[in-house]
This record gives C-alpha cells, structure tokens and sequence, in this order.
C-alpha cells in the first residue's frame, strides 16, 4: 500500500516506519482474501433455490466451452473476467504511489459495481435466495474497502526528509 | 541551541518513512505469485471439466439428475454434442418425442396444484426473470435410479429407466411475490409428492419401458434426443 494521506498523522514510536509497514501488510493480506474470496465464489452456486442453485459461474463456463448453440468454445474463459480486478488489485497490493492507488480505486469500484449488480440481478431469478457464492462476493468487496482503507499516501519531500 | 529545537521539531515530524529491504521483496513476490496462482487454478478447473459420462448410464443419471436439480450446465454437459451446437435439432427431436410419448401417472395432490396455481398466477404469461424466480418454490429430488442398458452398436446403447422417484416439494413461501393459494391448510403452501418415474409411460397409446439412447464421441457418452426420438418413433 502507499504512504500515508498528506494530512494524515503516523504515530512515531521506537520502531521508524513500523506504522507504516504494519498498514501495507494488512492491506495486502486483505486484498489477497478479497481476491481468495472471488475466486472461491466462481466454484460455488450463488443461490440456494431457483434457477441458478446449482450453477456456479466457472461449470456456466464450462457449458458455455461445449459449444452450446454454435457460441465459440473460448467464450467459457469469459466467465474469468469477473475476479480479474480482484487478481490485479492483489498483484498491485505492495505498490506505492498516487497513480497506483486511482488504479487502485477504480478497480475496486468495478469489481464492487459488477459483483453487486450480478448479486442483485441473479437474486430476481433465484428468489433472493442468497447462497455460498453471493455471500463471498459481498464479502470480497467489503474485503476490498477495507483494504483501500489502509493505503497510504506520501509526499515526495516527506518521504526524502 | 538553535540545533536542539531543530532536533525537538523533527521528534514531532510524522514518522513517513518508506519502509524496503528483503521484507518487502518477499511481499511483492507473494502478491505476485498469488495473482497468476489463484486464476491459474480456475483455468485448470475448466479445462478439466470434460463434456459427457464415463458410461452410457452415467450419461443418463447426469441428464436426469441435471433436470431434477434445475442444472443447465449438467444437461447442456450430457447432451450430444452435435445437438448443442444446434440447437433446433434438439428442439425438433424433443418436439417430436412430446407430441407421441406421454406419461399417465399419479394425480398430483390438490396442494401441489393449489401452490402451481398460484406460481402461474405470478409467472403473468411472461417468460421473464421472474417466471425463473417462479422456480425456486419446486424443489426435485431423484432417487431409487436403476438402469439397464442394450447395446445397439458399438456407439449406441440404449438405457432402460426400470426404476426411479422424483420426490416433488413445492413451497409458495419461496415464491417471489405474494402468493396466492386457496383453501390454505396449516402446513401453509408446502406440499410434497413422489413420481414414480418408471410408470406409465406410453407411445402412441401403447405402454412402454421408458429409454434414451446415448452415444459415444471421443471416448465419452452423450444422450441424444435425435437418435432416442428415431430409436422410438422411426426416423423423421
């Protein structure tokens, strides 16, 4: 994760720079179990009951590969696009820097905005009948904020002083 | 004195320290093997899922099973390949099987019609996102399969259905809107029945023991509705 705000304030304390690293691992650790937590929910169903309860996103892929109605079989690796930002954002985790964290921010407001919209629109097919798979990706999305929580950001003059 | 206040006002600087060294690269590494790791398992998962059975039987179990669990990607799985890519073959052949093979069974019990009746009160004639949702108030449950099969040619087998329930539970509480449902008893909108899925089927008016054909590609089994429709009907 990268420096703290300009305005914020790290505590100093015996240890120079301990602040700062204990944010940029917790960060990464959160961004790595956001990115754990898309990835498990491409193995499980999103829904307990209806039409999509014993579907999870990676054997729709799967259906997709065998060439149903005549779509090309590399259409089932699209389904992997749904946790790419979450591979990316665990990839970018240890970078600093203010362009890394816009990149940072957008992908995560993606991935939230795509993740909460598939829930929601899956629910009105499913009966709001939340399952495994819905309830991981809320959680890697809360994973992602709270990772976002703990960037940081340095003024180049701060960082040299 | 002037270097002791210069001191004092650097012990209130906040500590911006950018913090490298092993530690760090182990870090960066980590992140970085857990980027390409975690797609590269989803990849191989894919790749593995091989369309079609082991064995003629299991092609049928799956094609059931993908029914009874409401599991397109099962059924899409078990169907053969020549068929889901064209899907107006599949179509034809299912058309042709529904308009001469029925089946005579049980008479569902009036609950069950009461709770149908209110989900097709909610599905309003439209075939949108919510007569899916309509779904999820019916759960089946296969059980009891047992299975035989007679060898055509090497690439064709027919497998007999000689045995099997599907247990029907339908619950209005799990239908989206409001449901609506006459006489409503104590046990609420539930109400559950077994069909017995080996009996009473016929074929232009005759009974028969009911069977799908599969068929062999590439090593592996798919059911053909195409060749189960021709096996039962003649050819088209």
């Amino acid at each position: 994760m990268s420096g703290t705000s300009p305005t914020d304030t790290v505590p100093h304390g015996p240890r120079p720079g301990a602040d700062r690293r204990r944010r940029e691992l917790l960060g990464s650790a959160l961004w790595a179990a956001a990115a754990l937590a898309w990835t498990i929910a491409m193995l499980v169903p999103w829904f307990r009951a209806g039409a999509l309860s014993h579907l999870s996103p990676i054997e729709a892929g799967g259906a997709l590969r065998t060439g149903v109605a005549s779509i090309p079989s590399g259409a089932g690796f699209v389904v992997l696009l749904l946790p790419l930002a979450s591979w990316v954002l665990l990839a970018l985790a240890p970078a600093r820097g203010r362009l890394v964290l816009a990149w940072r921010l957008l992908l995560w407001l993606a991935s939230t905005g795509v993740g909460l919209g598939l829930v929601v629109l899956g629910s009105s097919v499913s009966a709001a009948t939340y399952g495994w798979g819905a309830g991981l990706v809320v959680l890697a999305c809360l994973l992602g904020g709270a990772a976002l929580c703990c960037s940081t950001l340095v003024r180049r003059e701060q960082a040299e002083a | 004195m002037l270097g002791s206040s210069r001191a004092a006002r650097r012990d209130t600087r906040p500590d911006v320290r950018l913090w490298g060294g092993r530690g760090r690269r182990v870090l960066q590494w980590a992140c970085a093997a857990g980027a390409l790791l975690l797609p590269a398992a989803l990849v191989v998962v894919l790749l593995s899922d091989r369309p079609g059975a082991a064995s003629p039987e299991a092609a049928v179990e799956q094609l059931l099973g993908g029914i009874a669990d409401l599991d397109g990607a099962a059924i899409v799985g078990v169907v053969s390949p020549d068929e889901v890519a064209d899907v107006g073959r599949a179509d034809d052949a299912y058309s042709r099987l529904a308009s001469r093979v029925v089946r005579e069974g049980e008479v569902p019990p009036v609950e069950v019609d009461r709770v149908l009746a209110a989900a097709e009160g909610q599905l309003g004639g439209s075939a949108g996102r919510a007569s899916l949702a309509v779904l999820a108030a019916v759960d089946l449950e296969l059980g009891g399969l047992d299975l035989a099969v007679e060898e055509v040619d090497d690439t064709t087998v027919r497998v007999y259905l000689l045995a099997g329930t599907l247990a029907v539970d339908v619950d209005a509480d799990r239908l989206p809107g409001e449901a609506v449902i006459d006489g409503r008893g104590p046990g609420g909108g539930r109400a559950s029945y077994d069909m017995a899925l080996a009996e009473g089927w016929q074929r232009d008016g005759e009974e028969f023991q009911a069977y799908l054909v599969t068929v062999e590609v590439d090593g592996r089994w798919f059911v053909s509705l195409e060749a189960s429709a021709d096996d039962l009907l003649g050819p088209a």
